[in-house]
């Protein structure tokens, strides 16, 4: 949980978003202190290099606006600096007039007493802009973004012709999604615009567009191409200025592979303009006034030819590095009755600017006086001033966030294998998985039956189930094409959720799963056909959140087919069974000897499994071996002895041969019974 | 999954909430978790009947048992959600969210011995000072937290604590205003006089690094200690050393972060990246 100590320059001048307004560009402030230092080093006697009083009325303002472009907020303040750029020259008494406006937190009229300045000194007066939702709007920042992937489409379910629902029912339409789709590559498409909606010329814009790091293959197209440069995680485009009404555009396009459900941002856009010479909260300054180092006196010189009579003159001399502005002198008597003189700058000819050392000589006046005339006197005057208006505004227009989209589907079925020209059922079982950051509103599974099978033409065969439970047949939507049991005929099947109810509740909650279950009957599949399933699932989005109270909705599509290699294989086997059992009795070597041989060939191209064979023989011989497990019992009645074998399997075209010997032990011999019932 | 918002958690059963909280750190004490609660909560203090206390009117002592952990387990869902928010995503800005996350950062915050730290719990919005704190040393240190500070409620906090420290007879050696916005139009160099003494403020704000050396859903690992630690615990690279200089016992030090662990993939074969590498020398060393 960082926190950070921060320091007054810090707080003036480092870009971080805890701090709210531009930053102070410190390259302008030592420019300022440079030229200070630079001025000082000269005694300034001309206009053009004289020392000046700089009032420089500074406002900050950054609008800030949601991303469907309506206004969030405005925040602002501003500062009246003045300073003394001389470098040996205090001014004193200085004074500030002020009128204010709605929109700032001054007085009306405000004058405000600063004292003294020391030389190369500022003093700063703050205000608070106010007011600021009747403010309007400098700059109009437009953003669209189209997304477009081949799986994709956008539709409607009303015609978008009609004008009553142009009227009526879009009016309603909310924030626009934007959706990705998961494990594609999508193709985005910024087009924003900038309007410059006010009577000011916008100078030096800097503009900046974030974006997603995991963009790639960026590319843009403006209308002044020159000075754009594409980052990593957003573009940076300044130009000079945008005069009024004027519009300006920049397209960025780029692509997207989003890996995993998450989150993706589309990016906030953020600029930066300044207005030379104005300000927008209309603060007015009137005045100002400022002593500094300035001598004045009154020549009083006796006529040569007229004694006691005396032409008299005022001079002011102005002795520091400002220019001075002379506003009116007036000379008096001692009982301030008689004037001798009263000059009002601001309705004479001459301007009254006295240039830094130089000197101002009043027309003279004459007196009659046997002492040496005194006089009252008054002299307003004042240092000159400039006043630079600025005003530095960021806007910044949020972002929204993409939704990443998709389904995943698995298809099962019962059987492997079916046989060919015999009826099987087979239990077909689809799921259906939610895989994207938003609900699925609605939902269609379309899946093709292809001739020589039927799917079930009841609705109420399929079975249908999401995590909660079952979902009842009166919650979706069955269509049967052909709706008949025509098996020479391909059928298609399709299930649709919530297709016209999109306003409820959603079809399927994010990484929720739909299960789907209904038999399918293969009637007469023939083995040397390759059946196929083609599955298709379609998931619909409302295409504006909060649109949800009309029956007009546009929504995007999304098509998803089960891949081939994921489908389940279903092999029709043709099988025709084929084989014999050959008997011979061999003599043995004594002549009470025999060797029984049983031979099984199969002829087929079916394997044998669990092939038995029962063999009798007479009590007059004996089982003396065998090449196979077996099992031996007697007849109680007549004595003949049973024995049986199992082969366990018998390939397809081969064969297994079963042996067995048998001794005589009897007296009389019936060699016929030796070829007696084989069973097998 | 970068924990920017809890209404973005795919998962957000109670078992993954609890999860996901219990990488808090540092953690809660025992005695910590119910004053949160109760604080974030706007419940005020109750106080027993005839009890006396040597605190402050309105402020409890709090972090007396910092070698116990509170437990978790037993939280609701409601409750695992406000501390995911105010901790991890840090969506929730207000001044309460920034109150206890800077109360959080003070158990490792540099260079200050903390003696005792008692907590505003009056609920009154009137009362400005969140923590009153002492020091080893006996001085008092203020800290007043904001969600945002601009000059006007500047200049009627210090008002404030000119009201506070005359009645309750307190000369602050500092006073920290904690914000998690801050407009520009502060003077934090001009030294304020509270009660008879000449005092800096300092000002503090939540330093966010956009792209830092790791994001909230990383796993820190530090080479030599048995510290593993959530990303979402920083904003910063010069936070996390704070962090590790505090709970670790200090000598070389290698960093490393496991890319993307608490984000519900895993790889096969984890990433696992060198950050920061140095030595910090610690007293005890």
């Amino acid at each position: 949980m960082g926190f950070k100590c921060i320091t007054q320059d810090e707080l003036e001048t480092k870009s971080n978003t805890c701090l709210i307004g531009v930053p102070l560009r410190k390259e302008r402030i030592s420019a300022l202190e440079t030229r200070s230092k630079i001025e000082s080093l000269q005694r300034t006697t001309s206009r053009e290099s004289a020392s000046e009083i700089l009032i420089k009325n500074e406002e900050v303002l950054e609008f800030q606006y949601h991303s469907n472009k309506r206004r969030k907020s405005v925040d602002g303040y501003g500062s009246i600096a003045i300073s003394n750029n001389s470098s040996k020259d205090r001014i004193w008494d200085a004074k500030l007039w002020v009128s204010g406006s709605k929109y700032n937190d001054i007085e009306s009229e405000m004058n405000t007493h600063l004292g003294i300045l020391e030389p190369e000194s500022r003093k700063n007066i703050r205000y608070e802009i106010i007011n600021t939702e009747d403010l309007s709007d400098l700059l109009k920042i437009t953003e669209d973004i189209e997304i477009s992937n081949d799986q994709i489409e956008i539709m409607s379910n009303y015609d978008k012709d009609s004008e009553d629902i142009e009227n009526n029912e879009l009016s309603n339409k909310g924030k626009k999604r934007f959706l990705l789709l998961l494990g594609q590559e999508n193709t985005i498409k910024y087009s924003i615009s900038l309007e410059n909606t006010s009577s000011y010329i916008l100078e030096d814009i800097k503009f900046k567009k974030y974006y997603s790091k995991h963009l790639y293959d960026i590319e843009f197209q403006s209308d002044v191409r020159k000075n754009v440069k594409v980052q990593k995680d957003h573009l940076e485009w300044t130009f000079k200025e945008l005069k009024p009404s004027e519009n300006i555009q920049i397209t960025i396009f780029s692509k997207i592979l989003p890996r995993k459900s998450e989150t993706i941002r589309t990016g906030n856009i953020e600029l930066s303009y300044i207005l030379r010479n104005n300000t927008v909260s209309e603060l007015n300054i009137t005045n100002f006034s400022a002593y500094s180092h300035a001598m004045h006196s009154i020549e009083k010189t006796e006529q040569e030819s007229e004694p006691n009579n005396w032409e008299c003159s005022l001079k002011f001399e102005n002795h520091s590095d400002f220019l001075m502005t002379l506003k009116s002198i007036l000379i008096l008597d001692k009982e301030k009755i008689n004037r001798y003189f009263d000059l009002n700058f601001n309705t004479a000819e001459e301007n009254g600017i006295i240039n830094p050392g130089n000197t101002y000589i009043s027309d003279s006046w004459k007196v009659k006086d046997e002492n040496e005339p005194k006089f009252s006197r008054k002299i307003e005057y004042s240092v000159n001033y400039k006043v630079e208006k600025y005003t530095i505004i960021t806007t910044q227009l949020e972002d929204t966030a993409f939704e990443s989209v998709n389904t995943e589907i698995t298809k099962e079925i019962s059987e492997k294998e079916i046989k060919s020209y015999e009826e099987s059922k087979i239990h077909n079982t689809i799921i259906v998985k939610n895989m994207g950051t938003i609900p699925i509103n609605a939902l269609t599974i379309r899946e093709v039956i292809p001739k020589d099978f039927l799917p079930p033409m009841e609705k109420s065969n399929y079975y249908l189930k999401n995590s909660i439970g079952n979902i009842k047949p009166g919650d979706f939507i069955f269509d049967l094409q052909p709706n008949d049991d025509d098996a020479s005929k391909e059928h298609i099947v399709e299930l649709k959720i919530n297709l016209n109810n999109t306003q409820s509740r959603p079809a399927m909650n994010v990484d929720d799963i739909l299960e789907l279950k209904y038999p399918i009957t293969a009637i007469t599949p023939n083995y040397e056909t390759d059946y196929e399933f083609p599955l298709e699932v379609s998931a619909y989005y409302l295409l504006y959140d909060g649109n949800g109270l009309t029956n007009s909705v546009d929504y995007y599509a999304i098509k998803n087919h089960l891949q081939q290699n994921k489908q389940p294989s279903l092999k029709v086997t043709h099988t025709r069974r084929k084989w014999a059992i050959e008997k011979e009795i061999f003599p043995g070597k004594d002549t009470d000897d025999f060797a029984i041989s049983v031979t099984v060939k199969n002829k087929s191209n079916v394997e044998i499994k669990d092939f038995n064979i029962t063999d009798t023989f007479p009590e007059t011989f004996e089982l003396v071996s065998t090449n196979l497990k077996h099992k031996l019992s007697k007849s109680d009645e007549d004595g003949t002895y049973t024995i049986s074998f199992t082969i366990e399997k018998i390939l397809p075209y081969q064969e297994k041969e079963v042996m067995y010997y048998l001794k005589n032990t009897g007296d009389e011999v019936n060699f016929s019974e030796l070829e007696s019932f084989l069973f097998g | 999954m970068s924990f920017q918002y809890y209404e973005t958690l795919q998962d957000k059963s109670k078992k993954y909430l609890s999860y996901i909280v219990e990488q808090i750190e540092p953690k809660f004490t025992v005695n910590e978790l119910p004053i949160f609660f109760e604080d974030i909560n706007k419940k005020a203090l109750k106080i027993k009947k005839g009890e006396k206390s040597k605190n402050f009117t309105g402020y409890t002592n709090i972090g007396d048992d910092y070698n116990t952990t509170a437990d978790l387990s037993k939280l609701t869902v409601t409750q695992l959600k406000l501390l995911f928010q105010i901790f991890i995503s840090r969506e929730i800005n207000d001044k309460l969210a920034v109150k206890w996350r800077f109360f959080q950062y003070f158990k490792y915050i540099r260079g200050l011995v903390i003696e005792g730290i008692q907590v505003n719990r009056t609920a009154s919005l009137d009362q400005l000072i969140d923590f009153i704190i002492e020091t080893h040393e006996g001085k008092i240190i203020y800290v007043l937290c904001f969600d945002t500070l601009n000059a006007k409620i500047y200049t009627s906090a210090v008002e404030n604590i000119n009201s506070l420290s005359k009645n309750e007879k307190i000369k602050p050696e500092r006073i920290i205003f904690a914000t998690n916005k801050c407009y520009r139009n502060i003077s934090v160099d001009k030294s304020l006089n509270i009660n008879g003494a000449e005092i800096q403020p300092e000002l503090w704000v939540e330093w966010i690094e956009d792209d830092g050396d790791f994001n909230r859903d990383d796993l820190l690992i530090v080479n030599n200690s048995d510290l593993k630690l959530a990303g979402f615990n920083f904003t910063n690279m010069e936070d996390l050393l704070d962090y590790i200089y505090e709970f670790s016992d200090g000598g070389q030090i290698s960093i490393f972060k496991q890319k993307e662990f608490f984000n519900g993939t895993s790889d096969d074969e984890p990433e696992v990246e060198l950050i920061w590498k140095g030595i910090m020398l610690k007293n005890n060393n």
